[in-house]
């Protein structure tokens, strides 16, 4: 159903052209308006109960039942004063056609035939004496002739004395108070008398003149002139019909036409649909009330009465019928019931422009919402009432159901999820108001943002906890795992697990990642005592902290809250964190073989799991000595530093310095011997002292060297034996007497091929069945060498020597000399010397 | 111990115990490490079996290796190619190049030859005629990273590693890295293998070195080590100039072709300057050097 189907909205209302606010100056226009086109105004008003009082004074008055024609009509704005004024000025003015209306509407009052009426807005009327422009209005001019500072009753009873002169004031209040207490001193006093004598008359019983003041209550001055007189008030604001007012102003159809059965069928689909949350009490009376004002919920209309319950009339803010109008012209033809999500929120940007800004700020960041827009709305403008600032879950959920949209369970989850996802929405404490803010309300968008990043999948919030376990827990001197690339390394390096696992889980993980790793025992790995990773707890306090980071740079801060939050949102999840931490995971040699795997509780500080792997150098030499006793060759200290660094089955070294201290106290009690470069050897026995021990040292045991290697002995009792140059010994002359030949070439190789496969054979014992002659040359200083060469070069089981050419160069010998030399050689077949000599000539 | 029982068994039973000890030398250094630096940890390996071959085996330092450094040393250039002599390459590096050559899509063979004794660069190139060699072949010489060669070379003389070697340690100063040793080396050689045009290309060398640094030496008494420093300046000494027979009989040190030399990784300590990545002696990686064949 729509509200057309029950309902036509008036021409005006169709076409735009909604008159919604009347101006009591305008009535004297020449231009088609409302306030001028008594017959038009006058269909379209309603009859309120208000106006009924006022028309029942005017009726005791006229029929001399009473003797009080003053009348104020009071009001905020937008309560219809002018539009109620202006009724009672057509009244008079057209008292046929008014009699017409008011027989129509069933009102007992009988209009007078002729009457006078004028009607005065300062806010078109700038008069220093009030009084004129009425005198000149109602034709009366001359008595204006009579009048010295004021008109007096007498002028006024004059005016009045043959016929009804109503009068009618609007907004004189603004007027009254532009007078300067001072400068204008007497011409208030004369304005001020002549409206106390205008009420005088109004109230005396022998005239019929009428005095109509509409009031905003905004002076207290003018309001003490008036009430000497005692007029009748008539609150527009309270008329109790206020609904009926509205519907019959926008709407040409009767109430009486309206079939309200349908009404109710439309109005009891939405009640009966207003479940939890929402709460209504007395459900048929609600009802009730709904159908009375069909086609606008009550909500709306009770929204629009405090909005305009202010009394201030404000910039940019249109009347409340105006909104109405509108709304009803873009939705009568679609919607079956007005409720408050359909009214135009700019209509209302003037009751507070920064609250406005907001709510359309937000209406991006919720536009992924179902009817965000429309819970946004409603709640922005219950926030606009000064009084209330907040609209409650019922009058948010009112405010925006509708049957044919959806369910009130999705428009709840829908509320739920606008609250941390606008920036400018809060709550009260109990969560059960919701309002908008003019500052972002940081703690809502952050718990928003924790849920939304709890709802997706958890790597990002396993890496912040990553982050907050790395760089606030441990100061940033660790490496977290699994979560991070452990580098191989010859540094100790603290590795901190997120995951808390089993003696058996947790052996079975570090060894699978121990595996192929070169430098196992540089890694100390720290575990959880507790549960970290799979702690709900603790998870979501670290999407807490992601959340509110996450918001950086896309809310406005300047107040830096947000940073305030991200710090104690950290810390709350540090010390949570820090309680957890921890275990660190001790290696020893398991005698059994391997090595086994202990707990050491140690707290969450890199110093405090340094100091209990101790630096204890006794253990470390003892490993050492177990070390290079298995190792023949000695081991070289670089490679000792490094098995100490890869195995876990070694004590771990913090520093070299233990390293090196433990080494130090090992070659002092002679339990170690050290090896330079080039064979020289260190050691405590022979009282070397200790050398630098730079990684270019090897280390032994004494136990696998010659003992020879490390004591200290007198040199010069083995130096004895050295033959001198020239050899003397026995080998040396038997060698000198068998080199004879003399070789052709020189260098002659074997001409054996590249490969080793071509080399000649070393077994001996065989006779070659073919000779081959080589010449091979043996040179040098002395038989020694010649010897040398002969040994080297020729081969004793293949070679057979033939001939000797032997070539002495000598210095200077003596013929005595040659003779010892040719004595000294061994015979033979045959033996031939050329000997040159250098013999003296006679010139 | 495998290795042990199995190096012993090979001794025995080979005709050529030469082939047993370079297969044994070529177990340990091939395949190559991933990382240079690894490789060259292998040392200590390389130690435990020279030492374990003194221990059973002797005689290979004192009459077979000195055999085949004298009668065998060699330079071939193949009828069909070029020979780079890398000046010093020691089985180490061969294991290394191999690995090189297969990744850049060879495929290399490897064998082995010897150096002379003293295992130094002059013997070498007078027992193979270098100086008929340069008449009768082409030869270019490297001596930097970035060589220029003409491309058909039919020998090519490069000076690396042997110039870097003595640029890694002198004394107790380290000027560079083992690494930076090998890997220059690798760059020069790649790029005399992309310059030359041959088909098939023999890489070997004039000789090996040894490493003295600690725990890479067979370890003497006090005493002998006095004898050993008063005996030798360098890494050997002409007969002519010292007798040493003592030594000799110690079974220290060998005389070979007019020399003597230490046994194996004999060491003592040297005053002065002195490098522990040396050659001249009578060691299993100085003598017993690597040839690696491949075609283009």
């Amino acid at each position: 159903m729509k509200v057309s189907d029950f309902l036509t909205p008036r021409d005006e209302v169709v076409e735009g052209r909604f008159q919604g606010v009347l101006q009591a100056h305008k009535v004297g226009s020449s231009d088609d308006r409302l306030e001028n086109d008594s017959s038009r105004l006058l269909s379209m008003t309603y009859p309120s109960n208000a106006l009924q009082t006022a028309f029942d004074h005017v009726d005791n008055k006229l029929r001399g039942r009473d003797a009080q024609g003053g009348i104020t009509l009071s009001g905020p704005y937008g309560a219809g004063k002018s539009h109620g004024l202006l009724t009672l000025y057509h009244l008079f003015d057209s008292p046929e056609l008014a009699q017409d209306w008011l027989d129509e509407w069933d009102i007992p009052l009988n209009l007078p035939t002729t009457a006078h009426a004028s009607i005065l807005s300062t806010s078109k009327t700038d008069a220093d004496r009030i009084w004129e422009p009425i005198f000149e209005d109602l034709g009366r001019e001359d008595i204006l002739d009579d009048i010295n500072r004021y008109p007096t009753t007498d002028h006024i009873e004059e005016l009045a004395a043959d016929e009804t002169v109503a009068i009618f004031f609007d907004e004189i209040e603004t007027w009254w108070e532009s007078f300067s207490d001072t400068a204008d001193e007497e011409l208030v006093e004369r304005n001020e008398f002549f409206l106390q004598n205008l009420f005088e008359v109004a109230n005396d019983p022998d005239y019929n003149l009428f005095t109509f003041v509409t009031l905003l209550d905004k002076s207290e001055d003018l309001k003490r002139i008036l009430n000497r007189t005692s007029p009748y008030a008539v609150d527009l604001n309270s008329t109790g019909d206020r609904e009926r007012i509205i519907l019959h102003r926008l709407f040409e159809t009767r109430r009486e036409d309206i079939d309200e059965s349908a009404v109710r069928d439309v109005v009891r689909e939405y009640v009966d649909n207003y479940s939890y949350p929402i709460e209504i009490e007395e459900e048929k009376r609600y009802e009730n009330r709904m159908v009375e004002t069909y086609p606008f919920h009550p909500e709306l209309l009770d929204l629009l009465d405090s909005l305009y319950e202010g009394g201030r009339e404000r910039q940019n803010v249109r009347g409340a019928m105006n909104v109405l109008a509108d709304t009803v012209r873009r939705l009568y033809d679609e919607t079956d019931l007005i409720i408050t999500s359909d009214i135009n929120a700019a209509a209302f940007r003037g009751i507070n422009q920064t609250l406005f800004n907001r709510y359309r700020s937000d209406l991006d960041a919720i536009a992924e919402i179902d009817y965000g827009d429309d819970l946004l709305k409603t709640i922005h403008l219950y926030t606009l009432d000064e009084r209330r600032q907040e609209a409650s879950i019922t009058e948010c959920l009112i405010g925006t159901y509708k049957p044919e949209k959806t369910s009130v369970s999705k428009l709840d989850m829908s509320l739920g999820n606008l609250y941390g996802t606008a920036h400018y929405l809060d709550r009260d404490s109990s969560k059960e108001n919701y309002f908008i803010t003019e500052d972002p309300k940081l703690t809502a968008l952050v718990t928003r943002e924790q849920e939304r990043v709890l709802d997706g999948d958890h790597s990002d919030i396993e890496a912040k906890l990553m982050e907050v376990v790395r760089d606030d827990v441990w100061d940033g001197d660790v490496h977290v795992y699994p979560d991070e690339d452990i580098p191989e390394s010859k540094e100790i390096q603290v590795v901190v697990m997120l995951d808390y696992l089993s003696n058996g889980a947790l052996r079975s993980e570090l060894d699978s990642f121990f595996e192929g790793r070169t430098y196992q025992n540089t890694v100390l790995f720290v575990a959880p005592k507790q549960e970290i990773r799979d702690d709900d707890d603790i998870i979501s306090k670290a999407a807490r902290v992601l959340g509110a980071e996450n918001l950086q740079g896309k809310v406005e801060d300047e107040q830096g809250e947000l940073g305030k939050i991200i710090r104690d949102e950290r810390r709350e999840l540090r010390n949570e964190l820090e309680d957890r931490y921890g275990n660190w995971i001790k290696w020893s040699e398991d005698p059994r073989g391997g090595v086994r795997l202990r707990k050491k509780s140690v707290i969450a500080d890199v110093d405090d799991v340094k100091d209990k792997v101790g630096r204890d150098k006794t253990y470390v030499g003892e490993k050492i000595l177990d070390e290079v006793e298995d190792a023949e060759n000695g081991i070289s200290l670089d490679s000792m530093l490094n098995d100490f660094r890869q195995f876990r089955r070694m004590p771990v070294i913090l520093d070299k310095g233990v390293f090196t201290s433990a080494l130090s106290k090992l070659y002092r009690d002679e339990k170690v011997v050290l090896e330079g470069d080039r064979g020289k050897f260190y050691a405590a026995h022979k009282n070397d002292p200790l050398p630098d021990l730079g990684d270019g040292l090897t280390i032994h045991s004494p136990k696998n060297l010659d003992e020879a290697v490390y004591t200290k002995t007198d040199t010069g009792s083995s130096g004895g034996s050295t033959g001198d140059d020239g050899g003397t010994s026995s080998t040396g002359g038997a060698t000198g007497g068998g080199g004879s030949t003399v070789g052709g070439t020189s260098g002659g190789s074997s001409g054996g091929s590249s490969g080793g496969t071509a080399g000649g054979t070393s077994g001996g014992g065989t006779v070659a069945s073919q000779t081959e002659e080589t010449r091979v040359t043996l040179e040098g200083p002395s038989a020694r060498v010649l010897r040398s060469h002969a040994e080297s070069r020729v081969n004793g089981d293949t070679d057979t020597v033939t001939h000797v050419d032997l070539s002495y160069d000598v210095d200077d010998l003596s013929k005595e000399e040659l003779i010892e030399l040719i004595e000294a050689l061994p015979s033979a077949k045959h033996i031939e010397a050329t000997v040159v000599i250098e013999r003296e000539v006679q010139d | 111990m495998k290795f042990r029982t199995e190096a012993l068994t090979r001794l025995v039973e080979d005709d050529d115990p030469v082939e047993s000890v370079w297969d044994a030398m070529w177990g340990i250094w091939s395949p190559a490490s991933e990382s240079v630096s690894n490789h060259y940890d292998r040392e200590s390996q390389m130690v435990q079996y020279e030492e374990l071959l003194l221990d059973v085996y002797a005689e290979f330092y004192e009459d077979v290796l000195p055999d085949r450094c004298v009668t065998d040393a060699s330079l071939d250039i193949p009828d069909d190619g070029a020979f780079v002599v890398m000046d010093a390459m020691s089985v180490r590096e061969a294991g290394l190049f191999v690995d090189f050559l297969v990744d850049e899509g060879y495929d290399p063979s490897v064998d082995y030859s010897f150096s002379t004794v003293p295992s130094e660069t002059t013997p070498y190139r007078e027992r193979v005629g270098y100086s008929d060699i340069k008449k009768e072949y082409k030869t270019g010489t490297v001596k930097s990273d970035e060589p220029s060669l003409d491309g058909d070379e039919d020998l090519v003389w490069c000076r690396f590693p042997d110039a870097l070697l003595e640029n890694i340690q002198e004394g107790k100063t380290k000027l560079s890295s083992i690494e930076e040793m090998y890997e220059k080396t690798e760059r020069t050689f790649e790029r005399i293998v992309d310059q030359l045009d041959a088909e098939r290309i023999v890489v070997g060398s004039d000789h090996g070195y040894v490493r003295l640094d600690a725990g890479h030496t067979f370890p003497v008494s006090e005493p002998q080590k006095n004898r050993l420093q008063e005996t030798f300046s360098g890494r050997f000494v002409s007969v002519a100039e010292t007798n040493a027979d003592d030594l000799v009989g110690e079974r220290l040190v060998v005389e070979a072709d007019g020399y003597y030399m230490p046994v194996g990784r004999y060491t003592w300590p040297a005053r002065g300057k002195y490098s522990t990545f040396t050659h001249g002696g009578l060691s299993l990686p100085e003598c017993i050097t690597p040839r690696i064949t491949f075609t283009q």
